[in-house]
């Protein structure tokens, strides 16, 4: 079958989840209402923190401008890192990963098309906890935009490696994203989303290094919160590259490696 | 002058399934189906059905053996995917927050097909199978008859030189099998460089159009052939009806009776 189809299945695959979403309205008001809530919630525990932190030092904005910056990205690299698995988890207890495995397009054009619109929103979503910051005083108005979409795409691919290996597992085992919980878990704690690393002890600190997210929000506070030129942030995109040059392959090739377990199982659609 | 190719040729394929002891879900088996026929697989639950159904699907990989469909091996999974129409589990199959025109669009495309040749092929199968009162609405709201019309005009869609239908009529009532039937001869009319390849409890609704009748029991295709060939083969008695002839051959075959009346 001509490559050629494969934009126009991206396309109605990504056409199809909008259409979906749209019948579910009362949840986009409660995850904007959930963005507020958090936006405020952050706002006021800044409050708390006064004077300077080890860590905060290093970018404009104190306590709220951090968290902020974590917060917001952290639901868009989730997307990389649960999505694929999602999709597939998703499919198999709707009875239609089978249909779609009998398209005459390669099944990982599909996983990959299902999280077009998932990543549209969460960027959607990221902007919303921008702009909310910013009207709370966070100082984004010199940011670097280039710089961070930068940081962000890169970040998103390296993640993404990872979020294909948890697919594999789902594949295989069926039950459990368990690569998405660690890394989630690990992220939440290591890599600066809610408080800077240099809090930790010493040698939890160097753990934090083997996660993709930590450069990545470093580069992106130092983007948004600094307005840093790209040179500054060139030990993040290196890592990040780097990064992705690693992880990506090891998932595209766990997945195909699952994907063809599963066919010689017979159990693709089983959960 | 060359041979057309078989629709399908099976040649050799088995499958097992891991297990202490291993499950030999197919011995090896052979057959081949022909452009213009309406071959039916028949064998009770277990027979081994669901798994030379998803074998020929390319959802699932054979043990042993090869087959291919109108001259492709399995192995070239896409060109095979791009000719066969399948239809496995009509009731789950599709997005069920979405209306049946949606879920057509969705998986239209997957073949090249959109825009005006969309609408064009769609308007035909609305028209064909019915589906005019139900194709806006949402599938979770249809009920099974109307997901059994949509997912054969899913299966339509591509107009494919091979239909691999597991149990379509599994969740319709005799009218409506009946009704299925006949849009399922009408497309082999319509285009006869097309094949069947169903698989049914209910010979009921099968009877006047099956013209081949393959046998699988255990894993092991017992019989392949007319239904009043097999019959006289077998020495049993010609029955009056055609739906006597096949319940006949399958308990014959098989050892175990089937839903014969419907």
């Amino acid at each position: 079958m001509d490559v050629r189809v494969w934009p126009t299945m991206l396309w109605e695959t990504f056409r199809r989840d909008v259409r979906i979403s749209l019948t579910y309205r009362l949840a986009f008001v409660l995850r904007f209402l959930s963005t507020l809530f958090q936006v405020a919630v952050f706002y006021f525990i800044s409050k708390l923190v006064t004077g300077p932190q080890p860590g905060l030092d290093h970018y404009e904005g104190g306590y709220f401008a951090y968290a902020l910056i974590g917060l917001a990205f952290m639901r868009l690299f989730n997307i990389s890192l649960s999505g694929y698995a999602g999709m597939l988890t998703e499919s198999q207890q709707m009875g239609t990963l089978e249909a779609q495995a009998l398209l005459p397009v390669p099944l990982p054009l599909l996983i990959f098309g299902a999280n077009l619109w998932p990543y549209l929103y969460a960027f959607g979503e990221t902007l919303l906890y921008l702009l909310l910051g910013l009207a709370l005083g966070a100082p984004l108005a010199g940011a670097n935009v280039p710089a961070a979409l930068v940081v962000a795409v890169l970040a998103s691919m390296a993640i993404s490696g990872l979020g294909l290996m948890g697919a594999a597992l789902i594949l295989v085992f069926k039950r459990g994203n368990a690569v998405s919980w660690a890394v989630e878990a690990a992220a939440a704690l290591l890599a600066g989303v809610y408080f800077p690393p240099q809090l930790l002890p010493q040698p939890v600190q160097k753990l934090s290094l083997l996660l993709p997210h930590t450069y990545a929000l470093a580069g992106l506070r130092g983007a948004l919160l600094n307005g840093d030129p790209f040179t500054k942030l060139l030990p993040s995109l290196l890592a990040l590259l780097a990064f992705t040059l690693l992880l990506m392959p090891l998932g595209v090739i766990a997945l195909a490696w699952a994907l063809k377990q599963a066919q010689s199982k017979g159990n693709l659609a089983q959960y | 002058m060359t041979t057309p190719e078989p629709s399908i040729r099976v040649q050799g394929l088995a499958k097992s399934y891991p297990g202490n002891p291993p499950v030999h879900a197919l011995h090896p088996i052979h057959f081949q189906i022909h452009a213009g026929e309406m071959a039916v697989l028949l064998g009770p639950n277990g027979a081994g059905k669901t798994t030379l159904f998803k074998i020929l699907a390319t959802l699932l990989r054979p043990d042993g053996g090869e087959a291919w469909i109108t001259g492709l091996p399995l192995a070239k999974r896409r060109a095979v995917r791009a000719r066969i129409g399948v239809i496995t589990d009509p009731d789950r199959s599709f997005f069920w927050r979405l209306d049946g025109r949606d879920n057509l669009r969705f998986f239209a495309a997957g073949y090249g097909i959109r825009g005006r040749t969309f609408q064009q092929r769609l308007d035909e199968l609305v028209a064909a199978l019915g589906m005019g009162e139900f194709i806006s609405r949402r599938v979770g709201s249809l009920s099974n008859g109307q997901r059994g019309r949509l997912a054969l005009a899913r299966a339509l869609f591509h107009r494919p030189d091979v239909l691999l239908l597991d149990e379509p009529t599994r969740s319709l009532d005799p009218a409506a099998a009946g009704d299925f039937m006949h849009l399922l001869d009408t497309y082999l009319q319509e285009h006869p460089q097309a094949s069947v390849l169903l698989s049914t409890h209910r010979l009921g609704a099968i009877a006047a159009f099956a013209q081949r009748v393959l046998i699988l029991h255990q894993g092991r295709l017992l019989a392949d052939g007319t239904p009043e060939a097999l019959i006289a083969q077998a020495g049993l008695p010609q029955p009056e009806t055609r739906t006597a002839a096949l319940a006949r051959l399958y308990a014959h075959f098989t050892g175990t009776e089937t839903d014969y009346g419907r």
